[in-house]
C-alpha cells in the first residue's frame, strides 16, 4: 500500500461550553486518505464531521490525537509552519453562492490563492489551466465573467478551480453538491472523481449516503464524534455491521417505488455532544442494545468484509 | 371519485422591473383525489413553488394568474382574494419551505399554533389551548410542551410543530414545500412517515413539492414532473420510474444516485430556458439526449399511457 497522504489518529476536539461543560465535537476519530483515494465522511448534522475536517486543516484547535500529512506530524505546527501545508491541502466549500465574491471576476477569484501564497510566475496560465481542469473550457469563455453571470454548477466549478490553482495533493470537500440542482450534481462529483484518478486524495464530508456509495472508495460513518463504522464503500452500504449504519442505510429513499424497503426509523435525535451517553454512545437509540452496552465503550474492530471495521460490542 | 382539487390551465406571470413578463407557470392542469399524495418535482426555477403559492392565493402583488383552481367544484381563483381568503388554511393549507425556522423566537410554540385557530374563530381561550395540545399530539409532540419556546425544540420537532400549525383549521388539502430539506436523513424519515400517516388518518390530500425524486417515490402514489413552467409528465410513481414517457423524467432519474444500484450517475447538460421570452418548440429540446428536428420548432404533442399517464413529447416509441 502506498503511504497515506493524510493519517489522522485518535483525533479529539473539545470546545468549552461554559460552566465547566465541554462539547465533545470530535471524540477519537482515526482515518487515512491515500493518494488517488476518495474517502467519504458520512453522518448526521452535529456528528462532528465538519469539525474533524476543520481540525485536519488546523482551523480548529486540536485537543488530542495526531494529524500526519505525508509522514510529517502537523498537529502542533504553528500557523506559519502550516502555510506551505495549506498550499497542498485545499478546501472546497458547500455553497457556491456564498463563497464567491460577487465583485470579483472569475480571474480574480482564482488568482487570489496565488497572491496569498506568493506564487508570481505564470499566473494567467495557471488560472486558465485550473479553470480548464475544473471543466470550464475554454477558459476564455469564463475568465472575465462575474459570479452572477454563471449558473450554480459553474460557480462551484470556479470555486473548485480556485482550490486547484495551487496544485494541491489533498482536497477536503464539505458537502460540495448539497446546494446544487440534481441535474448538475453528477457533473461536479464526476469532476472530483476525475481529480481522484489523476492522483489527488479526496476527503468528502456529506450526509448523503447515496452519493458516498457512488463516488467514494471508502466510507467512514460518524456518530456523535466517533467513527462507528468504516470500510470499502460497497461493503458498508450492502453489508453494514453497526446498528446505526444499518438504520441509516435503511431510511435512504429509493428511486424505485416498487423496491421493498423496511425503513428502520430510529426515534429521537442525536444526543447533545455535551452529555455523551455512557458506554456505547449509541446505546440509548440502539434497537438491539444489551445491558453491557451501557457501560462498555466499544472500539473499532474487524467486522464484515475485508477492510471493514465497526465499533459495536455485539459483533 | 370527484377530485378535491382540480387545476385547469393555470398560468402565472411575474412583472419584471424592465416591464417584461416572466411566464413562471405556463398552463398546468391536474387533479387531486381526496387522500391522494401527489409529488410535484423539478429543478429550481421550474415553477413548482409558484404553482402551489397560487393555490394558496399568496402570490406577491407583481404576479398575475389565470386559469382555474377548482376546490370542491368551485373556482376559487376567479374572484381573487375575496374567493381565496375563505379557503386559505381552512380548506387548503401549507407547510412552507423552511417553516421550522420561521417561528417567532420570543413567542411560545403553542401561542403561534393557536393564532390561526383564534383568527378562524374555531376556538378561544381554554378550548384553543386544548385544540393546540391535540394538534401537537397528532404530530408526535406531547401537548404539555405547548408553552415551550422554539429554541427549546430540535429542528425535527419544529418541523412537526409547523405541520401541526398547517393542520390547525382542519384542511382537506395540504401543500408541503420541500418539507424535509435541511433535515437529517433519520429525521427526514420520521417526518415523511408522519406525513403519510396523517394523510391516511385524516383523509388529507397532499401535494409535496421537492427536487428529490426518491422522496416522491417513497411518499407519493402519483407525481407531476415540471420543466420550464409546464408539467411535462404526470403519472403514477411506478410508471414514471419504470416506463417514463418523457426523456426529462428518465434523465432526472439517471442524475439521481441510487443507493443500491451501480449504474453511472449522469448529469443533464445545459440549463433550463429563460422564461421571460416566449418558448418555441419543446422547452427541453436543447438538453434532451433524444431530440428530433421537429422538437426545435413545434410544441410537443400529448402522449398518453395507462392510469392517467400523460406527457408532452414528440417521441413515439420508448424514451
Amino acid at each position: 500500500m502506498t503511504e497515506p497522504l493524510l493519517q489522522v489518529d485518535d483525533l479529539v476536539v473539545h470546545y468549552p461550553a461554559g460552566r465547566k461543560r465541554v462539547v465533545h465535537a470530535v471524540d477519537g476519530v482515526s482515518l487515512t486518505v491515500a493518494p488517488g483515494e476518495f474517502v467519504a465522511l458520512v453522518g448526521e448534522s452535529g456528528c462532528g464531521k465538519t469539525t474533524a475536517a476543520q481540525a485536519i486543516m488546523r482551523m480548529a484547535k486540536v485537543t488530542a490525537g495526531t494529524i500526519t500529512y505525508r509522514g510529517r506530524d502537523i498537529t502542533t505546527f504553528s500557523q506559519r509552519q502550516m502555510r506551505p501545508i495549506r498550499h497542498e491541502m485545499q478546501l472546497i466549500f458547500q455553497d457556491p453562492y456564498e463563497s464567491l465574491d460577487p465583485r470579483f471576476r472569475v480571474r480574480d477569484t482564482v488568482i487570489e490563492p496565488l497572491k496569498i501564497h506568493g506564487v508570481t510566475d505564470n499566473r494567467e496560465e495557471r488560472v486558465r489551466a485550473a479553470l480548464e481542469r475544473a471543466g470550464l473550457t475554454p477558459a476564455e469563455l469564463y475568465i472575465d465573467r462575474y459570479p452572477h453571470e454563471l449558473s450554480g454548477g459553474q460557480r462551484q466549478r470556479v470555486s473548485i478551480a480556485a482550490s486547484l490553482v495551487l496544485e494541491p495533493t489533498l482536497l477536503l470537500a464539505d458537502e460540495p453538491v448539497s446546494m446544487l440542482d440534481v441535474s448538475v450534481r453528477a457533473g461536479i462529483l464526476g469532476l472530483l472523481d476525475e481529480l481522484r484518478k489523476s492522483g489527488l486524495g479526496i476527503l468528502m464530508i456529506t450526509h448523503d449516503l447515496s452519493t458516498a456509495a457512488h463516488y467514494a472508495d471508502r466510507i467512514c460513518v460518524m456518530y456523535l464524534g466517533r467513527v462507528v463504522e468504516e470500510g470499502p464503500a460497497l461493503e458498508v452500504i450492502r453489508n453494514p455491521q453497526h446498528p446505526y449504519t444499518k438504520a441509516l442505510v435503511s431510511v435512504v429513499p429509493q428511486p424505485d417505488p416498487d423496491r421493498a424497503t423496511k425503513p428502520q426509523i430510529l426515534q429521537g435525535e442525536t444526543p447533545n455532544p455535551i452529555n455523551i451517553p455512557s458506554g456505547c454512545r449509541f446505546h440509548p437509540r440502539c434497537p438491539v442494545a444489551e445491558a453491557r452496552c451501557q457501560s462498555e465503550d466499544p472500539q473499532l474492530r474487524t467486522a464484515g468484509g475485508a477492510g471493514q471495521q465497526a465499533a459495536c460490542l455485539l459483533i | 371519485m370527484t377530485p378535491v382539487l382540480a387545476i385547469e390551465d393555470l398560468h402565472v406571470w411575474f412583472e419584471l422591473p424592465n416591464h417584461k413578463d416572466l411566464h413562471a407557470v405556463q398552463g398546468i392542469s391536474f387533479e387531486l383525489e381526496p387522500g391522494e399524495r401527489l409529488g410535484l418535482v423539478g429543478e429550481s426555477g421550474c415553477g413548482k413553488t409558484t404553482a402551489i403559492l397560487t393555490m394558496m392565493g399568496l402570490l406577491p402583488p407583481t404576479a398575475s394568474a389565470a386559469g382555474k383552481i377548482i376546490l370542491n367544484g368551485n373556482d376559487i381563483l376567479a374572484g381573487g382574494d375575496a374567493t381565496m381568503r375563505p379557503h386559505r388554511w381552512k380548506d387548503i393549507s401549507m407547510v412552507f419551505q423552511g417553516a421550522m425556522n420561521a417561528f417567532d423566537p420570543v413567542k411560545t410554540i403553542g401561542s403561534q399554533i393557536q393564532e390561526p385557530i383564534v383568527k378562524a374563530k374555531l376556538a378561544e381561550g381554554k378550548a384553543a389551548r386544548l385544540r393546540t395540545a391535540e394538534l401537537l399530539e397528532l404530530v408526535g409532540i406531547s401537548g404539555s410542551r405547548q408553552d415551550r419556546f422554539p429554541h427549546e425544540f430540535s429542528g425535527g420537532m419544529r418541523q412537526r410543530a409547523a405541520i401541526a400549525m398547517a393542520l390547525s383549521c382542519d384542511p382537506k388539502v395540504l401543500l408541503a414545500d420541500e418539507p424535509t430539506t435541511a433535515l437529517d436523513v433519520m429525521v427526514q424519515a420520521q417526518i415523511l412517515e408522519l406525513l403519510v400517516q396523517l394523510t391516511k388518518d385524516l383523509g388529507l390530500a397532499m401535494i409535496m413539492v421537492t427536487h428529490d425524486l426518491p422522496l416522491v417515490s417513497q411518499v407519493c402514489t402519483r407525481a407531476a414532473v415540471m420543466y420550464a413552467g409546464e408539467i411535462v409528465e404526470i403519472g403514477t410513481t411506478h410508471d414514471l420510474y419504470h416506463e417514463p414517457l418523457h426523456p426529462y423524467t428518465r434523465m432526472l432519474f439517471s442524475a439521481t444516485p441510487d443507493l443500491l444500484a451501480e449504474q453511472a450517475v449522469r448529469s443533464i447538460p445545459g440549463a433550463p430556458p429563460r422564461l421571460d421570452q416566449p418558448l418555441v418548440g419543446c422547452p427541453f429540446q436543447p438538453r434532451c439526449d433524444s431530440a428530433l428536428t421537429v422538437c426545435v420548432s413545434e410544441a410537443a404533442p400529448l402522449r398518453t399511457g395507462t392510469d392517467g399517464h400523460r406527457a408532452y413529447c414528440h417521441l413515439k416509441d420508448t424514451v
